[in-house]
């Protein structure tokens, strides 16, 4: 079978929530960070996610609302 | 988002436009010589979908009507996941529009009407204008590098809604920086203020012992001074009347002697007449008294008694007097022992130290200076002008002296006085004015206690609020971190997508001679040249070459939005994407076209002439008629 330069996404790939990304890159910054030198200030780092976390999701059900 | 037909009339340089029956994937070709109304299709479709084209917009939008119309209209039938709608827009050359979208299950019963068309139609199929723009709508304009900060690609990235709030949060942070710098500010003043204040421990306590000190020896000095001028006072009285004292005296004593003596004579005659009246010579003074008084009838005897008797009483009288002088005389010696006891006490009195013989400095006590810090005026001066203002002590010791014996006249006790009240009076206005400082100085120094336990307090204050407004910025900073770090690696995996993509839709359109591009974050473009087995810059390589590739990457953003925000077949508008294109290569690239896959499925591509093997599935020749273009519909008359 001949593979198209273009395919169709699955459904679930297509519509990642930013919030799900960020959320995902976090905990992968936060496991980076605990290596790091300098180490992690943990409750920072969760105060400074939920902080952000909780504008995307109040953006996200912003925009939700408005469709 | 498919089209399925277009109904237009009095729009563009069209009269009449009518296509029906448009294939649903494939290529659909318009073609025809320069100004036969190709690119006119793909204007009337964007102004069907979003009331405006890409060059006209706002009241400008007047302008799509037919020359020598008043009005137009379009009406545009498309499908969007498996359902049927239709848009219609009416224009008038004033710009004025009316509009209305319908599902064609429902077409009684309007989706939206009027200026809800636009919006309601944006969620419908998806995206809005600058997404079709920037993807599915290629203009009839050099193809560019897609920008990577458009509201369409940073959508697409997904990456919009953290860099938005990013973006808040960094207003929020500048807010919140400035106030924090505000803060500083304040502190460091606050700080410099109290170092200004900062009070010397024991420093009050030394001010009120100096106080005190001053207080008593200001209370000596007036009480010195006050019991000088009454001994003065009493001793001028003493001595104004020790003035007659001896003349006095003597007058008193000769009155006491003749009176005693006249009295010792007349007792003598007394007893004579009385108890020898016949010796020698008393008949003859008895004769003779009684020749005096022989006309009173007094004896000689009685008026002897009488004068012995009178006499006595003078005598009496003297002494009286003479005693009344002594007690005088002894009460003007306590005075002028007073006087001289007064002098003692001044001499014993302790003179002012050296400190507080100099003028307090201007700025009183409150800058911590000390009597015996020497201010403006003190100086080795005043030394000298107080030895002149005392007399010395021989003199002073000549002057009590006199004054103990009465001999000081008042004038000259006086002058002497006036030389001990200057004294005094200085020492005196001295005093006054070291305890006005020194007043002055506790007062400010106890101002400046109070203002520095201000100051702490608040300092202390400010301090917490500085630290809680450092832990809110650190979050704060680290959320925008964080978003930040979150849009870099979604638009990084964007590209990494994007380049994945189009690299390999890239070779199809160039023949094999670029193989892979490389994509960054911001969307630049460089290319992998198999020729020349290099990467290279967009600018190293040919115009024609550029285009293909940014073809290749529209193509690619397209499918992106289509993926993330339609999710369904998509057309796609290209006017004339291969102007520059020989032949072969418009063939291949056609081909390339209808073989890309993924969510675009109708082409619209315009180019003046297509080749006759192309793989076209509906190709609309253009310009046969000047202003009618009919397909699928019956030919209008």
């Amino acid at each position: 079978m001949i593979k198209l330069p273009f395919s169709r996404k699955a459904p679930e790939e297509a519509s990642i929530k930013p919030s799900v990304a960020f959320a995902a890159y976090c905990e992968a910054e936060r496991e980076r960070r605990r290596d790091t030198a300098g180490g992690l200030d943990e409750q920072r780092f969760q105060a400074a996610l939920d902080l952000a976390l909780e504008r995307l999701r109040a953006r996200e059900a912003a925009e939700e609302n408005q469709r | 988002m498919i089209i399925l037909r277009i109904e237009a009339e009095r729009l563009h340089r069209y009269r009449v436009l009518r296509l029906a029956d448009l294939p649903e994937r494939g290529i659909i070709g318009l073609s025809g010589d320069n100004e036969s109304g190709k690119s006119a299709i793909g204007e009337i479709i964007c102004f069907a979908l979003f009331g405006r084209t890409f060059a006209l917009a706002g009241e400008r939008i007047g302008k799509l009507v037919h020359w020598g119309a008043g009005e137009g209209a379009v009406t545009l039938r498309f499908r969007v996941k498996g359902k049927g709608y239709e848009v219609s827009r009416h224009l008038t050359r004033d710009g004025t529009q009316s509009a209305r979208l319908i599902a064609l299950e429902t077409p009684n019963e309007p989706l939206a009407r009027a200026d809800a068309v636009t919006p309601a139609l944006t969620r419908l199929v998806g995206f809005g204008f600058d997404d079709y723009v920037e993807t599915c709508y290629l203009a009839q304009r050099e193809i560019a590098s897609p920008h990577p900060h458009s509201p369409a690609v940073r959508a697409m990235v997904g990456a919009a809604p953290l860099q938005a709030c990013a973006a808040a949060l960094d207003t929020e942070l500048a807010t919140a920086e400035a106030a924090q710098a505000a803060r500083r500010e304040r502190r460091l003043a606050l700080t410099e203020e109290q170092a200004q204040l900062a009070p010397e421990a024991g420093r009050a306590q030394v001010l009120e012992r100096q106080l005190a000190e001053i207080g008593e020896r200001e209370a000596q000095r007036a009480e010195r001074m006050q019991a000088l001028q009454g001994a003065s006072d009493d001793y001028s009285t003493a001595y104004r009347r020790h003035g007659s004292h001896g003349a006095r005296r003597a007058l008193a004593g000769l009155f006491a002697n003749i009176a005693l003596l006249a009295v010792l004579a007349l007792g003598a005659l007394w007893a004579m007449v009385h108890f020898q009246p016949a010796t020698w010579p008393m008949p003859v003074i008895i004769a003779w008294l009684e020749g005096l008084i022989a006309e009173t009838g007094l004896t000689a005897h009685a008026v002897v008694t009488a004068v012995v008797v009178i006499f006595g009483g003078f005598l009496l009288l003297t002494w009286l007097w003479l005693a009344v002088l002594a007690l005088g005389l002894r009460r003007r010696r306590a005075r002028a022992r007073r006087l001289a006891r007064e002098l003692d006490r001044l001499d014993s009195l302790e003179p002012l130290p050296a400190r507080l013989r100099e003028t307090p400095g201007a700025g009183g006590l409150a800058g911590g200076g000390e009597p015996g810090e020497a201010g403006p005026g003190a100086g080795p001066d005043e030394g000298p002008h107080l030895l002149i203002d005392r007399p010395d002590v021989e003199r002073r010791a000549r002057l009590r002296q006199r004054i103990l014996f009465l001999e000081a006249a008042v004038a000259e006790v006086c002058s002497a006085l006036e030389h001990e009240a200057v004294w005094l009076k200085r020492d005196l206005e001295r005093l006054h004015a070291w305890q006005a400082a020194t007043r002055n100085g506790l007062a400010r120094l106890r101002s400046d206690g109070q203002r520095h336990q201000e100051l702490t307090q608040e300092l202390a204050s400010l301090d917490q609020e500085i630290a809680a407004a450092e832990d809110w910025m650190a979050t704060r900073r680290l959320a925008r971190d964080l978003l930040a770090g979150a849009a870099r690696e979604m638009s990084r995996r964007f590209s990494a997508g994007l380049r994945d993509m189009v690299s390999r839709a890239l070779p199809r359109f160039t023949e094999g001679h670029y193989e892979f591009l490389e994509v960054d974050e911001d969307l630049q473009v460089r290319v992998y040249s198999s020729d020349k087995r290099n990467l290279l810059d967009l600018d190293e390589i040919s115009s024609g070459t550029q285009r293909q590739i940014m073809l290749a990457l529209r193509l690619g953003l397209s499918q992106e939005l289509v993926a993330r925000r339609v999710r369904d077949d998509q057309f796609v508008f290209l006017d004339e994407p291969f102007a520059f294109f020989d032949s072969r290569r418009l063939r291949g690239a056609l081909k390339n076209l209808s073989e890309l896959g993924g969510d675009l499925t109708q082409y619209w591509v315009v180019a003046q002439r297509f080749p006759q093997d192309a793989p076209i599935g509906l190709e609309i020749a253009c310009g046969q008629h000047p202003d009618t273009l009919t397909l699928g519909f019956p030919e209008v008359a």
